[in-house]
């Protein structure tokens, strides 16, 4: 029971401490809001400042719970000042006394379902994954550190710096409850919106749909970010609204940092800064240069709440925009080919190819998409009937722009940001229509409650099916709940037990990292981890291996430089060299220090062709194009008469010459045409020199699941791995690597 | 003196405004403006341009604008370039693979040793030979345990094109190991554990494949089955 304390403490405190700072900021701009707004848009912009404010603190170290108490301290002292820490607003007009019932009763049956769920034992995918994986280790670390080797902390992480906050105290559940804030702050701004601007009924009937909707429950009553981020531009929307009603100058500043902050939270939500600017310049368009100053406001504001992550993601990984346009910013930490793919993967989530399909998959069925919204939204077309009325245009248009990223990523979860305006419209759309808002929103809490829900979704949709109230409260206890609920969590405690606390674990999908404190590399989240399971691979499968050697001969010449083109352009290709040697007269030259290697592209990784292990290979990680070289500045004229590349046979339309330049300023000569291509054998003890390599760059331990390509060999034969078994849970094996 | 009309009306302050104007100013002015002849020079630094260095020559204005190309001109895509690194040294094997690789590449110089029938005797391209229909070769085998039958071959892609699917039945000492049916071309790669029972070590080991349909040669009707990379064991 003390830890449900805890978890309620770490939760209510972030959650206070957001509402402090927003106290603080509003009153100190003397905005004046109706009663319930006050809450909303103190939590909410608050919740911006306390995400800054752990971000600063993270970057020098100090997120531990001391300082946070001190940030406490002083956000209430700033709210008691600027604001007072009551609430004095002219409250809004009422909601009709039918409607409170109708939208109350429902209302409280789902907290409590999305309460429990939040308050037990985190379980969600991507919650005991990544994000409060990366948080936990925060949390160790005393703030930020240099991760190389996982592509999610290069992410925004705005949410995850409130749930930073919260983990301090409560761990994991106190960061799933600030994210279940978030989504009780949302239906209550939707309602609070319909009853400033004269439509309560439509407020509630879309509060009714976005706070019922299976999706959303399953998200925001897990430490994902999704709800947060629908609930910060609705909020955002909500104030632009307001400023175009009363044009108070100083609205521009929580606009502008909750534009920002939308970025923060999520790189999708990123069209929050240029709609709120377009918004503002519309408004503004007969003032001319006059608009400039209210601009400038909101995108300075938006910077601050940008930047920070911007110029993390530029010092320490090359790319502003990481892991994303790394083309653009090319770089040695995530691959641009990785990119492509995975980009691809989520266009196409689930091998949900065909566009028809979302529609009943994204409201219906729900297993290829990983949720669903309710089958109340195949009625998403009545939306376009607002079209009529202005605030149904706003709905609309907000709705469009924020799911343009929709696309990108075809996860129901990825509609999230857009469902509480698409809800709107519909909203306003039936108003007008006595009975139907009512029956929407009982049919929608009918068809959404989980017992009713899996009459007909997809056995596998992402959902809430149980009420852990046990869990929640801590009468079970946590470890027998994760044991039960949470596939992995066996193996992060395998993990905990046999690895030193610096153990390096590779691995080809991870177990839930915000339950191990191990340093576990999983096989796509890096160049570097990627770099690794291509090794691991190679050792079994033959097409990896280095089966045909390059000879390029030609007349002896006196070179400075000497590099291998690859001229052929292909689309799926990738070119790689294993090892590059070059020779004069039948002797090869051996690799001087002086020597400067590089390769376009992806010059970072060049050293792995000159290393002398025949199963390491530098790889363009790009599809094949003219121009592709690996290049050899020996730092002075050198005799040479030959190079040999020796590569793997995964790659066939591939068209190389050797070019030399005898100084700096020199034009490149070409010196040989197509090479001599012959089989060779792969070296023998391919697994072991796998194993090694693996050990010399740190990695001493293997993860591996049944499943994994290369389990079955190793478990047939350890000692030609060079491994030793050291424990097995879960169908995933430990090896040690010897 | 005589002007013509038109001239005659401009009026004399007309012309001589007009006439002290340089020529490549006459663009620049505002309508109704007037310009002091250094505003032109700080807007056109053309040759000739009279300007003065007073406080309002230089335009604090273009200074973010100065910063922000002094900034991208710190960027560059200069590729970087790395040392050598040290050079790897080969891990220790294990004393049972210390043993000779059990694969035979059809380059390899006692590949012909090996060779039972089938197979043709000249080396080609990067080291393949054609096979014909029932290609047979001999192996010696040091070890049995978990040793996997493998080999490396493509069908030409012209000449599957007249052969169609094709089907593969592999034999190790006569007894039928798999048969697969490839539908096609292209480098191809099979692999599979023989049962330990079937294989001896000392003894002579027989691999052997039948290939269904083979390609017949339009010319001599010769049946050839595929080109052959390598073939043996592997553990």
């Amino acid at each position: 029971m003390p830890e449900f304390f805890k978890i309620l403490f770490g939760a209510a405190l972030t959650v206070g401490v957001s509402g402090a700072m927003g106290r603080a900021l509003l009153g100190a701009l003397r905005l004046k809001f109706r009663r319930c707004e006050e809450y909303i848009f103190s939590f909410v912009a608050g919740s911006a400042c306390l995400s800054l404010t752990v971000f600063t603190l993270a970057t020098l170290h100090q997120a531990r719970r001391g300082a946070f108490l001190i940030v406490a301290a002083v956000a209430l002292a700033a709210a008691a000042w600027f604001g007072g820490l009551r609430f004095r607003g002219e409250p809004l007009p009422p909601l009709p006394r039918y409607w409170k019932a109708l939208f109350g009763v429902p209302f409280a049956f789902f907290t409590y379902l999305y309460a429990a769920n939040a308050l037990a034992p985190e379980v969600s995918p991507d919650g005991a994954a990544y994000h409060l994986g990366l948080v936990s280790r925060y949390i160790q670390a005393r703030g930020f550190y240099h991760v190389t080797t996982n592509m999610y902390a290069y992410l925004s992480q705005g949410v995850e710096m409130l749930f930073l906050y919260a983990f301090q105290f409560g761990r994991h559940s106190a960061a799933a409850t600030v994210h279940f804030a978030f989504m009780v702050t949302l239906p209550f701004a939707m309602i609070s919106y319909g009853r400033r601007f004269g439509f309560p009924v439509a407020g509630a009937t879309a509060a009714a749909l976005v706070f019922f909707c299976p999706v959303v429950g399953f998200d925001g009553s897990a430490a994902y970010i999704d709800v947060a981020v629908a609930c910060v531009l609705f909020v955002l929307f909500y104030l632009l609204q307001i400023w175009d009603q009363e044009r108070a100058p100083a609205l521009l500043i929580p606009i502008g940092l909750l534009a920002g902050f939308a970025y923060a939270v999520k790189y999708t939500a990123f069209l929050a800064v240029p709609y709120a600017l377009g918004f503002i310049a519309w408004k503004l368009r007969k003032e001319r240069w006059k608009a400039l100053r209210p601009l400038a406001i909101v995108s300075a504001c938006a910077l601050v709440m940008i930047l920070p992550w911007m110029i993390k993601n530029w010092i320490w990984v090359d790319n502003p925009l990481s892991p994303f346009f790394n083309s653009v910013f090319p770089n040695k930490y995530v691959h641009i080919r990785f990119e492509r793919e995975y980009r691809e993967q989520l266009a196409n989530w689930g091998g949900v190819t065909e566009r028809w399909r979302i529609p009943l998959e994204a409201t219906v069925k729900g297993g290829a998409l990983q949720g669903l919204l309710g089958p109340a939204f195949l009625l998403a077309p009545l939306a376009l009937l607002a079209l009529r009325r202005r605030q149904g245009r706003q709905a609309l248009l907000a709705a469009f722009i924020f799911g343009l990223t929709y696309p990108q990523n075809i996860g129901t979860r990825f509609l999230i940001s857009c469902l509480p305006f698409l809800a709107l419209a519909i909203a306003l759309a039936v108003e007008n229509w006595k009975a139907v808002a009512p029956a929407l929103v009982l049919f929608h809490a009918v068809t959404c409650w989980p017992t009713v829900m899996r009459r007909y979704c997809d056995e596998y949709a992402m959902r809430l099916s149980t009420i852990p109230v046990r869990a929640a409260l801590r009468f079970e206890k946590e470890q027998d709940f994760l044991k039960r609920r949470l596939g992995g969590y066996a193996v992060d405690r395998m993990l905990d037990t046999l690895t030193p606390p610096d153990a390096k674990i590779l691995c080809y999908s991870a177990p839930p990292e915000a339950y191990t404190s191990r340093d576990v590399l999983v096989s796509y989240e890096g160049a570097f981890n990627q770099n690794a399971i291509d090794l691991l691979g190679s050792a079994v499968i033959a097409e990896w291996q280095p089966g045909r050697r390059f000879t390029f001969q030609f007349p002896q010449r006196r070179m400075r430089r000497l590099r291998v083109v690859q001229t052929a352009a292909t689309p799926v290709e990738n070119w790689s060299v294993n090892e590059l040697r070059i020779y004069a007269g039948g002797r090869e030259l051996p690799r001087e220090p002086q020597w400067r290697l590089s390769a376009r592209p992806n010059t970072w990784e060049v050293q792995m062709a000159f290393d002398n292990n025949p199963l390491t290979r530098w790889r363009s990680w790009e599809q094949l194009f003219p121009g592709m070289y690996i290049q050899v500045d020996f730092g002075r004229l050198e005799t040479v008469d030959r190079v040999e590349t020796d590569s793997t046979t995964d790659f066939y339309n591939a068209q190389f010459q050797i070019e030399g330049q005898i100084q700096a300023d020199y034009p490149w000569e070409r010196l040989s045409g197509s090479p001599q291509e012959k089989r060779i054998r792969p070296p023998l003890g391919i697994r072991r020199i796998a194993t090694a390599e693996l050990k010399w760059e740190g990695i001493e331990y293997l993860l591996i699941r049944d499943e994994d390509g290369v389990a079955k060999d190793m478990r047939a034969d350890p000692v030609a791995w060079g491994v030793t078994l050291i424990g097995s849970k879960e169908g995933s094996r430990l090896y040690r690597i010897e | 003196m005589s002007f013509s009309p038109a001239f005659n009306r401009l009026g004399e302050g007309t012309l001589s405004r007009r006439f002290n104007t340089p020529p490549f100013v006459k663009g620049l002015r505002g309508r109704g403006t007037r310009k002091t002849p250094g505003s032109y020079g700080r807007l056109l630094r053309l040759p000739g341009a009279p300007f003065r260095y007073t406080g309002r020559f230089v335009d604090y204005r273009i200074l973010p604008a100065v910063a922000v190309c002094a900034f991208l001109a710190g960027c560059s895509r200069q590729v970087e370039s790395f040392a050598p690194p040290i050079q790897r040294v080969m891990p220790a094997l294990p004393p049972e693979l210390k043993q000779d690789d059990l694969m035979l590449a059809m380059d390899d110089p006692g590949a012909d040793d090996h060779i039972v029938r089938d197979i043709q005797g000249n080396i080609e391209g990067i080291g393949w030979r054609w096979t014909h229909q029932y290609p047979e070769l001999r192996f010696t085998l040091p070890r049995t345990k978990g040793l996997k039958f493998a080999i490396d071959f493509s069908f030409p892609p012209p000449n599957f094109k007249d052969t169609g699917p094709v089907t593969v039945s592999f034999f190790i000492n006569g007894k039928l190991l798999d048969k697969t049916r490839y539908t096609a071309p292209g480098d191809k790669r099979f692999e599979k554990t023989v049962p330990p029972g079937w294989l001896k070590t000392g003894e002579t080991t027989t691999v052997r494949a039948e290939i269904d349909p083979p390609w017949v040669a339009p010319t001599d009707k010769a049946k050839l089955g595929f080109v052959l990379h390598r073939v043996g064991f592997i553990d």
